[in-house]
């Protein structure tokens, strides 16, 4: 995916550079994406930004974009987008998969900017038992498991990486790092989004809950 | 030249109840406790063995696994700082990473010192790749928490002033406070194990001892030339390295290489693990990873997990024999004499180091046949070379 916009977001010498790509007209859709640039599928891109002014932030640190050492976790990334809803004004945000995890921070932490919410097969989500496993560890299943989880398309599964530029690869090695990183981390405290837990609101945060639509089930994956 | 024994206390007899992996996912039905406790004792009964043969004891640890029965390093080490008079007590070691109390580790170090009247040598290591998942620790931030753990242990053995506070980006504590200190002042030795330059680096700058772990003819000499360039001026660096090797003695070659056998099935099963469990994302570095997903490679990545002869062709893990392996540079084995020279031509080879450490039990090797290979060491062996490097 190849950014058209770059978000700097914070105060000056200590701001989050966010690469974006922008596109259509209408009402803002704050998209976020899962985990691997990869799976970011054009079409779906095209198809909202026919009726809408459609932002797809490429996470920081994913995709090659700059790695902030303060920006570790799913809850931080929630706080950058936050962050960036103050400089766009009010979005319909859709997190698909991990994207649908950082939404579903963003939401517990402030509802301020946020109307409508939708979560894609959104991941993250810990409502169960502490033995039913509701979050797939991707990095400790076969890979052959975790790729029939991950992709829907069977071509997905096993893409030919011989092709793919050295750049490409380290990027994707590199998310594979820090997605690690965040969902090691999610999985340590995997109640952050169960009913056990109270939500951490972000100062001033408005009250009133957004409309919020759940498409798909919980995703097992990140 | 000190000497170590290390014996992995594996659970080999659940090696052959299942064909697939023996780490990580293998179940415990496997496990027999009565079978287990009979082994544990028997592994401390070879361990005490050592003391009056003037070996030192060197303990490891892993976890969910029967390739290892050791799931802290510093139970036996206590035990032994009793069972035992004389012998260095070495845990190499502390996975520190996964640790998620470094000043308990502090805390069981110091008890055991006191215990012992300062025998023991902390040593801290990275931890396998398949000990991510046990630990639920994050492999990205490893080395982070490593040396944050370090300088915590170090800080509290050092400090005799009463509480201190420990704000750190991992590990935070209101009070620290450590009883007892340690009898060795300020601390006990550390050791580092290490497979790469870059620990080698970081290992020599602090002046600890840094151990490799069956790096062979291929790449021991590069790792010790490493610790040897960054060292302070004047540092006996010999007293510095450390060099893991599988053993086996007879007092024919025959019987040495049917007991090199039977240690060898540990190399053979050790590496029975599912390729997911061995590569954990962060772990090893970028580049590697790359060049991995090129070439189609899934599994472990580090250097110590390729065995390699003297001139460097690579020695495929399934066609692994005592030859090949003495050949590698990863075991000596043989009478008192093969072995003896080749320590000697290894040591010279690699241009010194002044503790062997050596592995000379695996798997199904019975209590005799590893009784003779320690009896053998301490009597024939361990006299030749004793004073090598002195």
């Amino acid at each position: 995916m190849n950014a058209t916009e770059q978000f700097s977001i914070g105060p000056a010498g200590r701001a989050v550079a966010v690469p974006a790509m922008r596109a259509g007209k209408g009402s803002t859709v704050l998209f976020l994406s899962g985990a691997e640039p990869l799976r970011i599928s054009g079409r779906w891109i095209a198809q909202l930004s026919e009726h809408h002014d459609v932002i797809v932030p490429i996470h920081p640190g994913f995709g090659g974009a700059p790695f902030v050492p303060h920006v570790r976790t799913p809850g931080d990334l929630a706080m950058v987008y936050l962050s960036l809803l103050d400089l766009i004004g009010d979005v319909t945000v859709i997190g698909s998969s991990f994207g649908g995890w950082i939404a579903a921070e963003m939401a517990v932490r402030s509802c301020q900017r946020i109307k409508r919410l939708v979560l894609l097969d959104g991941v993250g989500f810990k409502f169960g038992e502490p033995t039913q496993k509701e979050i797939l560890d991707i990095y400790g299943e076969p890979s052959a498991e975790v790729r029939r989880a991950l992709y829907h398309q069977e071509a997905f599964r096993n893409p030919d990486l011989s092709a793919v530029t050295d750049e490409t690869l380290t990027h994707i090695v590199e998310d594979r790092a820090i997605h690690s990183r965040g969902t090691v981390r999610r999985r340590a405290e995997c109640r952050a989004l169960s009913p056990h837990r109270e939500p951490r609101r972000r100062s001033g945060a408005h009250p009133e809950p957004p409309e919020v639509a759940l498409i798909g089930q919980p995703e097992r994956c990140p | 030249m000190k000497s170590w024994y290390f014996c992995e206390m594996s659970y080999h007899p659940a090696w052959a109840k299942s064909d697939g992996p023996i780490r990580n996912t293998m179940p415990s039905k496997y496990y027999d406790p009565a079978e287990g406790s009979a082994l544990y004792n028997r592994f401390l009964d070879e361990y005490a063995m050592c003391d009056e043969l003037g070996i030192n004891l060197m303990f490891n640890e892993h976890h969910s696994t029967a390739t290892c029965l050791n799931v802290t390093c510093t139970v036996p080490l206590a035990i032994m700082a009793r069972q035992t008079k004389r012998a260095r007590l070495l845990a190499l070691g502390m996975p520190l990473a996964n640790r998620r109390d470094p000043l308990r580790v502090a805390e069981e170090f110091a008890l055991i010192d006191v215990i012992s009247g300062g025998r023991v040598e902390m040593g801290f290591v990275k931890g396998s790749p398949q000990e991510v998942f046990p630990a639920n620790g994050n492999p990205v931030d490893m080395m982070e928490r490593f040396w944050e753990a370090h300088d915590l242990i170090i800080k509290a053995m050092g400090s005799h002033d009463g509480p201190f506070a420990w704000e750190g980006r991992h590990f935070n504590y209101r009070s620290v406070n450590l009883w007892p200190r340690p009898v060795q002042d300020p601390h006990p030795p550390i050791w580092v194990t290490g497979g790469s330059e870059a620990s080698a680096v970081a290992v020599a700058q602090k002046g600890y001892v840094f151990a490799t772990l069956n790096t062979g003819f291929s790449l021991t000499k590069r790792l010790f030339d490493t610790y040897r360039k960054v060292a302070a001026p004047g540092l006996k660096t010999d007293d510095k390295l450390a060099y893991l090797a599988l053993l086996s003695l007879g007092h024919t070659k025959e019987e040495a290489f049917r007991r090199a056998d039977l240690v060898l099935d540990y190399a053979r099963n050790s590496g029975r693990s599912a390729p997911h469990f061995s590569n954990p994302p962060g772990y090893s570095p970028v580049t590697a990873n790359v060049a991995a997903l090129k070439a189609g490679i899934t599994g472990g990545l580090g250097n110590h997990q390729i065995v390699r002869t003297r001139s460097g062709e690579r020695i495929s893990r399934d066609k692994l024999s005592v030859e090949s392996m003495i050949e590698a540079g990863i075991m000596f084995a043989g009478t008192p004499d093969m072995v003896c020279r080749q320590i000697e031509d290894f040591r010279a080879y690699v241009g010194g180091f002044n503790h062997l450490m050596f592995m000379s039990q695996g798997g199904w090797m019975s209590h005799a046949d590893a009784a003779a290979n320690i009896q053998l060491f301490g009597k024939e062996v361990l006299p030749r070379i004793r004073d090598l490097g002195e």
